[in-house]
């Protein structure tokens, strides 16, 4: 066995469900509504924000989730397609007059674009090596924010004022875009990852030489998903831009990329839920906590080591393990009672 | 001339640094397969270790030197016992075990932040004084202390790899753990070995830099990612090689700010780990262990 072989994840988390699909599906469809309704039932302006923090996190962890989770790719250079995302998109309304859903279309096409060019040569890269060209790339761009001034402003980034450019009344309903959106997200993630293709790229990520003979075109799924993950990390950058109303080079930089891989570990990784309960975790204990101050980033990264030290399927993973020891404990009792 | 001669002595000793990055790298990489990201920060553990005991305490250079060895057998022990052992025993994938040695870098640097403060500190070189001066360039006296150490320990660890009993056995275990094992070699035990070589020339390398750039928790991600590519461009193989590649690249990153843009400079690392990368053959790709 050469020791340098790449395992990666042995268990495919999602074969057995609880509850029935249409249960679930039920399930699915009412939380969907009703997280796209929360920012209706949400008072203070603060709740509001952080509401938006999370909604755009999560979207960034579902694009590392999709890569990450369900094709094994380390990626640590999700930053460089959430900045392009909001940079495009920002440029091309500031600079070049584009109107809003133009450029935002426009920033999500370049943000996937740059994932194709990228995944061309990247895909020559197995492994572990990946997560070091990633790195090379997310550098790479955050670099080239702060050097391309005349473009990107610089240091000081870009402002781009709601009410200019989105005019009043979207600016007020932004949360319900954003939303929305992380809604449209989860639904993209779970169909791909449910039907065949789902199965597929479990495949190619738990053995890419099975996966080929088995018929499944491995480079272009890997290259699929590499350009889903990157126009979703783009769609966030999109909405971060007008969440914040600026853009500056330190919001997408290294210490995004680990941000967001941070929360896909926290949540779960190959999960969709999980990357949505991580954004939460991440986004909202730090309020809460105010008490460590300074102490948070090795409070955080401790946590991290802990979960994938003794609980590696994250806080969902940990959950669906305890609801599969209660449920086979009362039909291991049920069975006995019949006896 | 002299300007260029200048540059590329301090290339070659910043390059020297990068070579002891990837030679800790590979060390770790050949025993068990592990890309190890927690490298620049075990490097910034040796930078930071040095300016407390020699600056905030006080004690001369040799009391630093064992202080800093000290520190990097605590680390390596941690980091082995702590980590990865464990989550191998489990059977983490070794994805996981990969972000594990990320989120290890985090927590290193997360602590050197809260105990010292974000900032950058001077660190006093081992010989003070005036540079030597050889014609028209003159040497800071810690550069010829980086190149002389540095070049030393690669020649220590070759000669480990290739003339003692356990590098043998070592190299046994990157080639074929299970054949070393039924050969009778410890293969846990040499790979803990392996941890405690790769953190003790990595700690050293921080303590080698920091009079020349300064100890600061954020220093490590740079370093390290020059170290990596060093390694790549080695051909993921001996450590001599990585070491060349080392100082090729501290020598084209001194160049390339001066001669061609400051500001692009760290573009240009990045660009070759990542062309480096590309360019790897599918030989060293798959399997890399051949020592």
């Amino acid at each position: 066995m050469s020791t340098t072989a790449i395992r990666t994840q042995r268990a495919v988390p999602r074969i057995r469900r609880h509850g029935s699909p249409s249960v679930v599906l039920w399930i699915e469809l009412a939380v969907s509504i009703v997280v796209i309704l929360l920012p209706s039932f949400v008072g203070s302006a603060y709740m509001m924000r952080l509401l938006q923090d999370v909604a755009i996190w999560s979207i960034l962890a579902l694009s590392l989730t999709l890569v990450l989770g369900y094709t094994g790719q380390i990626s640590l250079g999700q930053a460089a397609f959430y900045a392009v995302g909001a940079y495009a998109s920002v440029i091309l309304q500031t600079r070049l007059g584009v109107p809003a859903p133009l450029a935002w279309v426009g920033a999500v096409v370049l943000g996937m674009g740059l994932a194709y060019v990228i995944s061309v040569p990247l895909l020559r890269i197995h492994g572990h090596f990946l997560a070091l060209g990633t790195l090379a790339l997310g550098l790479i761009v955050e670099t080239l924010l702060v050097q391309l001034a005349p473009l990107t402003g610089g240091h000081d980034g870009i402002r781009i004022p709601g009410v200019q450019y989105l005019g009043d009344w979207v600016q007020l309903r932004f949360p319900y875009i954003v939303l929305g959106v992380l809604v449209l997200a989860y639904w993209l993630v779970r169909n791909l990852t449910q039907r065949s293709v789902g199965r597929s790229l479990f495949a190619v990520r738990d053995d890419p030489a099975g996966a080929a003979a088995l018929g499944i075109p491995v480079a272009r799924y890997k290259t699929l998903v590499f350009m889903i993950g990157g126009g979703l990390a783009a769609t966030a950058g999109v909405l971060y831009a007008h969440h914040t109303q600026v853009v500056t080079p330190d919001s997408f930089g290294f210490d995004t990329s680990i941000q967001v891989l941070l929360i896909v570990i926290i949540g779960g990784m190959a999960s969709r839920v999980g990357a949505i309960v991580g954004a939460v975790v991440v986004v909202f204990f730090p309020e809460w906590l105010v008490f460590l101050e300074k102490s948070e980033n090795l409070v955080f990264g401790l946590v991290v080591l802990a979960i994938l030290l003794f609980l590696p399927g994250g806080i969902v993973g940990g959950i669906r393990s305890l609801i599969d020891a209660v449920t086979r404990r009362r039909s291991a009792s049920e069975k006995g009672a019949a006896s | 001339m002299s300007t260029f001669l200048q540059l590329a002595v301090s290339g070659i000793a910043l390059g020297s640094i990068y070579g002891l990055i990837a030679l800790g790298f590979l060390v770790i990489y050949h025993a068990t397969g592990l890309v190890n990201f927690a490298q620049g920060q075990l490097l910034m553990a040796g930078a930071m270790t040095t300016y407390l005991l020699l600056m905030k305490a006080g004690l001369g250079y040799p009391l630093a030197i064992v202080g800093v060895v000290v520190v990097a057998l605590v680390l390596a022990v941690v980091f082995r016992y702590g980590l990865h052992r464990p989550m191998v025993k489990r059977g983490a994938p070794t994805t996981n075990v990969v972000v594990a040695t990320i989120a290890f870098g985090l927590v290193l640097t997360a602590a050197a932040e809260l105990f010292i403060g974000n900032t950058k500190y001077g660190v006093d070189p081992l010989f003070p004084g005036a540079p030597v001066a050889i014609g028209d360039i003159s040497i800071q006296t810690q550069s010829l202390v980086i190149v002389i150490v540095a070049w030393a320990l690669v020649a220590a660890i070759w000669l480990f790899f290739t003339k003692t009993l356990t590098g043998l056995s070592l190299r046994a275990v990157g080639l074929n753990r299970n054949a070393a094992a039924v050969s009778g070699v410890r293969v846990s035990r040499l790979i803990t070995i392996a941890f405690v070589i790769s953190v003790i020339v990595t700690v050293l390398g921080g303590m080698l830099v920091a009079p020349l750039i300064g100890a600061g928790p954020e220093m490590g991600l740079s370093i390290a990612v020059k170290g990596f590519a060093a390694a790549v461009i080695g051909g993921m193989s001996s450590v001599y090689r990585g070491m060349v590649a080392g100082v090729v690249i501290g020598l084209i990153e001194m160049l390339s700010s001066y001669y061609v843009s400051s500001a692009y400079a760290p573009v240009i690392a990045y660009a070759i780990l990542f062309i480096a990368l590309v360019l790897m053959p599918a030989r060293v790709r798959q399997s890399g262990a051949t020592a």
